[in-house]
Formats: structure tokens, sequence, C-alpha cells
């Protein structure tokens, strides 16, 4: 079984952090593991990707070729990458950054409110990595949930590890719903894809 | 030592310059009022001076260094002569305890680099910062304080290679990193370190150019300036892994070969590979490899049988001079005689062409049968493996052939494969570069799949070409 999981948007919104915890966390489950990060010139704001790919064998290939997972949080990410695949992929993205209604059709589109539910718990977007995390690892199963707390509080050890425990299983909460909805409800229109998630 | 410093006290103006230049204080003010009424100054440690002429050279007129007495020079010689033969012999083989703690670890490329260089017993670092290698001189920074070591970040590369060459020298395992501009840069140092058998490591994270090119993107342009870089073209030895375990492992394996051959070992990564993140498996114990020293023994080849002469570092006595000029096996110039001149050089390629066979060290998959034989250096080697595999799985006899040892480029090996009639394939993040040193080796038909775009080749492109002929 390999996964691959591609995490894009913008500098700044924790990209490579939560590409690094799960990469993390796979790695703890004594599963192969390969994941890179890219980034433009200028960091904050400009294009930024982490990408990792989980498979239980050794990897050839370490980039991603055949995403199964995409967490898409800029318009631009989005642009690039909902062409390019279809719907065996699904796709997490935060509607305040990205409006994908227009596609649901053609693809398996998850909206996770990410960052409002960070500010609504946090009075900040800090944590909404952390929240977009746990609601792809409830929606996917890519690795367990235990795994990414044990990775969370050794990774934040000098931070604010009970922060971001408390985002992801925030976003773990979100995810299940997200997509349980899916799944009933499959890109039936636009407005019943776009609010799965504003109940909880 | 042997000199004799002399202050006339008539001409002493007492004007501090003495003291403050003499790197070992070896003056001071004495009670006696000079002519200009300041105190004149006096030596106190004449054993201290190293002749270095600083004084001499400043002083308005008062100081001057001479030579010991010639009965005096040579007894002080006979003397560490007889030292010399007491002191033992050290390097060689040894086993050493890893410095992290064996397991299983989660780290980049360059992470792996800064880690496998500590294990092996490095201990200074210097270099100039540039994307991709950035992170190898940061964390560098943060670890040899703890470890005793010394980092600098010098004021260029050309600063950065001759700093590493002056800390090997002086006795301590030395690297630096860097990426294609900063190589260019050091070729001259290099050029040195290859003339007075200076052992070093060279880390170069290749990134597309030419010049400044994508700075943060992948390429492996830079295949043959680690080989034909420098001036004078001797053989160099020059590693290019895969994967981040192997990035550890031929990190290790770059000090052993340095210090085994005393060359400059030329590590080859790339943009991508540098920012991987893979697992690496740490072991307890590392075999290491010491430079040999041998008392009294000459410091320079050419040797008997071509293996790297006894190095000693500063301070151990010997008598001897690091010059890039041609020299004899003491080290002294001797740039008009033509047999020393072509013996040295000969012998500097022999020192690495002799042990070839030891020194070979590929990849193979599926190659016994193999009618195409992809050639595949680095990064590009994930992508050709994963290709191969998928294309045999269609029933092509097509097979794969990664040299993790670039150089000293393992001819023979591609010559033996070609005896069967094969095609050979070389997929490259470049215009082409290596395909050109496997055709210089054989007549088979060898194509090139060049791809300098500054990314990774994408495996399915690599398998497209090998099932359906496009590229």
């Amino acid at each position: 079984m390999q996964s691959e999981v591609i995490f894009s948007g913008k500098g700044g919104q924790g990209l490579g952090v939560m590409g690094r915890i799960l990469a993390l966390a796979a790695v703890l489950e004594g599963k192969e593991v390969a994941s890179s990060a890219s980034y433009g010139g200028e960091v904050t704001g400009g294009l930024s990707e982490s990408e990792v790919v989980i498979s239980d064998e050794k990897i050839d290939f370490p980039a991603v070729l055949d995403p199964d997972v995409l967490i898409l949080l800029s318009q631009d990410s989005y642009k690039k990458y909902a062409p390019r695949v279809g719907r065996e992929a699904l796709i997490f993205c935060d509607p305040s950054f990205v409006d994908s209604r227009h596609n649901e059709e053609s693809l398996r589109v998850l909206p996770v409110h990410a960052a409002e539910k960070a500010v609504e718990s946090f009075g900040r977007g800090q944590f909404a990595n952390m929240v977009m995390l746990g609601a792809v690892i409830a929606a996917t199963n890519i690795v367990r949930p235990e795994s990414i707390i044990q990775v969370i509080s050794k990774e934040f050890e000098e931070k604010t590890p009970e922060l971001n425990e408390k985002a992801f299983k925030i976003g773990l909460g979100a995810g299940g719903q997200a997509s349980c909805s899916s799944e009933s409800d499959p890109a039936d229109g636009p407005e019943h894809g776009h609010h799965p998630t504003d109940g909880g | 030592m042997p000199h004799v410093i002399t202050v006339d006290h008539s001409l002493c103006r007492g004007c501090n310059l003495c003291m403050e230049l003499c790197p070992k204080s070896i003056f001071q003010d004495s009670a006696d009022i000079g002519p200009a009424g300041l105190k004149v100054k006096e030596v106190v440690s004449p054993d201290n001076c190293t002749g270095c002429g600083l004084c001499e050279l400043c002083c308005p007129g008062a100081i001057s260094i001479d030579p010991l007495p010639h009965e005096v020079f040579t007894s002080i010689c006979a003397e560490q002569k007889d030292r010399l033969v007491e002191r033992p012999a050290r390097g060689g083989w040894k086993q050493v305890n890893s410095l992290l703690t064996p397991g299983r670890y989660f780290m980049t490329g360059n992470d792996a680099i800064v880690e496998a260089a500590l294990a092996a017993g490095c201990r200074f670092f210097a270099g100039y910062p540039i994307t991709p290698a950035n992170e190898i001189l940061e964390e560098m920074s943060r670890r040899m304080k703890g470890l005793g070591g010394k980092f600098i970040q010098a004021e260029d590369e050309i600063a950065s290679v001759f700093m590493v060459m002056g800390a090997s020298w002086a006795g301590l395992k030395a690297m630096t990193a860097t990426a294609g501009p900063g190589f260019a840069l050091m070729q001259e140092g290099l050029s040195l370190a290859d003339m007075a058998e200076v052992p070093c490591v060279i880390v170069n994270v290749q990134r597309a150019g030419p010049s400044t090119g994508q700075a943060t993107r992948p390429a492996a342009m830079d295949m043959r300036e680690a080989r034909y870089g420098s001036h004078g073209g001797v053989q160099r030895i020059v590693l290019y892994p895969d994967s981040v375990q192997e990035t550890f492992d031929l990190t290790i394996e770059s000090f052993n070969l340095a210090e085994r051959f005393r060359v400059p070992v030329i590590l080859l990564s790339d943009g991508y590979l540098s920012h991987l993140s893979e697992k690496v498996e740490i072991g307890e114990r590392l075999r290491i490899y010491d430079r040999v020293y041998v008392p009294g023994e000459p410091a320079f080849g050419p040797t008997p049988d071509s293996s790297a002469p006894s190095m000693p570092r500063f301070g151990d006595g010997e008598d001897l001079q690091v010059t890039g000029s041609t020299h004899d096996r003491s080290g002294k110039r001797s740039t008009a005689d033509t047999s020393v001149q072509e013996n040295l050089v000969f012998y500097l390629d022999r020192k690495i062409l002799s042990r070839r066979e030891e020194l070979l060290d590929c990849e193979e998959m599926f190659l016994d049968d193999a009618e195409v034989v992809v050639v595949a250096f680095g990064t590009v080697g994930r992508s050709a493996r994963w290709a191969v595999k998928e294309a045999r799985k269609t029933g092509r006899a097509v097979g794969l052939l990664r040299p993790r040892v670039v150089y000293p480029f393992p001819s023979q090996r591609i010559t033996e494969l070609s005896k069967s009639g094969a095609k050979f394939v070389v997929p490259e993040m470049s215009q082409g570069q290596m395909s050109f040193v496997i055709s210089q080796c054989i007549t088979n038909e060898v194509v090139p799949l060049p791809q300098p775009n500054g990314q990774i080749i994408d495996p399915r492109r690599i398998f497209r070409y090998l099932t359906e002929g496009e590229w």
C-alpha cells in the first residue's frame, strides 16, 4: 500500500510542518517514508509545497506521481492541481482561501473550515494547519491519530504541544463529519458540498 | 625558534608597534627611557619566536632578526630528530561509537551529511552560505562547538576551501559545502589540494545552472566539473548518493577515502536530495580511517607503491614545506626539473587509478540479460530504478547500472556490459554530460536523455522512452 500526499498553499500556512508531522507519524508506525518540501524565492506568501510518500515497501521514486490526497490551501494551488487529478484523488481545501465550487462534479473535494475553526477556538488562525491535518487523518486514516498526537507532543515540546493537540482533535471531529457528509451526498450541488462542517 | 632578535636601544622610539604585532608577545617595555622619551622595548621570550619577521618589517629600524649561528641551528635540528624517533606513529583504521544514539532517524539529505561528517571525525568546517547547501553550514555552526571543533563562516568560497586545507594540515578532518557557483570558485584551491595531497571533503549540492540559474532547483550539471574543473586535471574521487541513507553512508566513506588517499574527495548531492527527508538507520559502531603519520617519513609522493605518503601535522616537528609548486618528497620546490614534475603528476593519477578496482561501487539491477542498460547517477537513479522495474513488468530486457563512485569512472564495468551489444541509455538532470563519458569507453549505441529544466526526472518519462522510444 502506498499513499501519496501533497500539501500546497502559500508560505506561512504551516504546510511544511503538516508534512513533517504526517511523515514522522508514519515513520513511528514503521513505514517507509519520503518527504520533500519546496518553496519559491520569497518564502512567506509565495507558493509553498510539501509532499509525503508513505509505503509499506522500500520507496523507489521518492516524489509524488499520482497524488491520493491533496491539501490545497490557496486558489493558486487549487488551480495548479485540480486539472491534474480525477475522482480517485481526495482534495481537502479550506473555503476561506479556495473557491472550489465550479469543479465539484469532476473531483472529490472535502471543504474543511480550518482557519475559521482555529479563530473560533484560539482567537487566531495560527493552528489552522493542525485542524486541517486532523480532518485529513479522520477522513483518510493514512496513519493512526494516536501516532500524530505522539509526534505533536515531541515535535512541539518547547512550543505549545497542548494547543496543537487540541487543534488536531478539533480537526479530527470536523474531518469525520466532512467525510460522512461527502459520502452520503456525493457532490450533489455546490451548496451541499460546501458547508458540511458549518455545524461543528 | 632558531633566531636571534636584537633591539637597538639607541634607535628604539618606543612606538609599541612590535608589541602589538608580535603574535607570540615576545616584546615588552624595559626600564630604560629611549631618545624619544618613551620606554624602549626588550625581548623577553626569544624561544617563542617563530621567525615570522613582522617586527623587523614594521619597526622603524631598531629591530633585526638573524638566524641562529649555524652550529646552534644544527644542534637544535639533531635534538629534534632524536625527539621525532621517540614519537609514535599514528593513524589507520579504527572503530568508533556513533555520535547519535543508534536507531532510526528521519532526516534530510543535508542533515545526514552533517551527522555523518561529525561521526567520521570532522572537526573543522568553513563555508559560505549558498542555496541549497545552507542547512549544512547552519547545522555545523550549531554542532561544531559542542564537539570541540571549529566552525568558520568565511568571506567567500575561495577562502573556505583554503581554510579547510589549513585545518587539514593542522591535523583535523575538515570539510566545506557549497553549490555550483561556489564550487567553481573553489577549483583553484582544489588544485592545490591535489598537488599538496591535502585530505578534505568538498560537498557540492548541485543546482540548476549555468551561473545562478535556478538557485532552489535541483540539477546534476557539475558532473564533469567535479572531475575536470581544476587546472592540472589529475584524477579525483567523486561520489554521488541517491537516498538520504546512502548520503549518510557515502559521507563517512568520503572522509575515509580522503584520509586514505590524501586527496580532496568530492561528495555530490543536489537540490532535491538535500531537502528530501527519509529514514536513516544509524548503527552502534562506525569504521573510520585516520591519516597515517610515521615520524621521519617523507610527507609527499611519489611513494614506491603509489600509496598515500605519511602525513604529519603542524607542530609535529617535521622539516617540510607545503607547496602547490612542483616539489620533491620533502616538499622542497623543484620547479625546473622535468622528471620530478612528470613523476609527480603520474604519481598523483596512479595513486587513485592503481586502486580503481577497489573503488568500484555500483548498484546493479537486472543486468544479466539486459539489452538496454540504463546508467544513472545520484537522484536520477531513483527515477531510473522505478522506470526499469516497471519496464521489466512489461517484459522489456532492461537493466540498471548506478555508480555510487562516479570517478574514477567505472569504465571497465561499462566495457564488460557492452560486450553483449547492449544499448546504453543515460537520463540526466543536465543537457547530457555523463553520456559522453560513457560513449568514450565503448562503441555501442549510447543515448543521452537530457533534462536540464531544474526538475527531477519524472520516472514515467524514462519508462515511456524504454517502452515507446519517445523522449
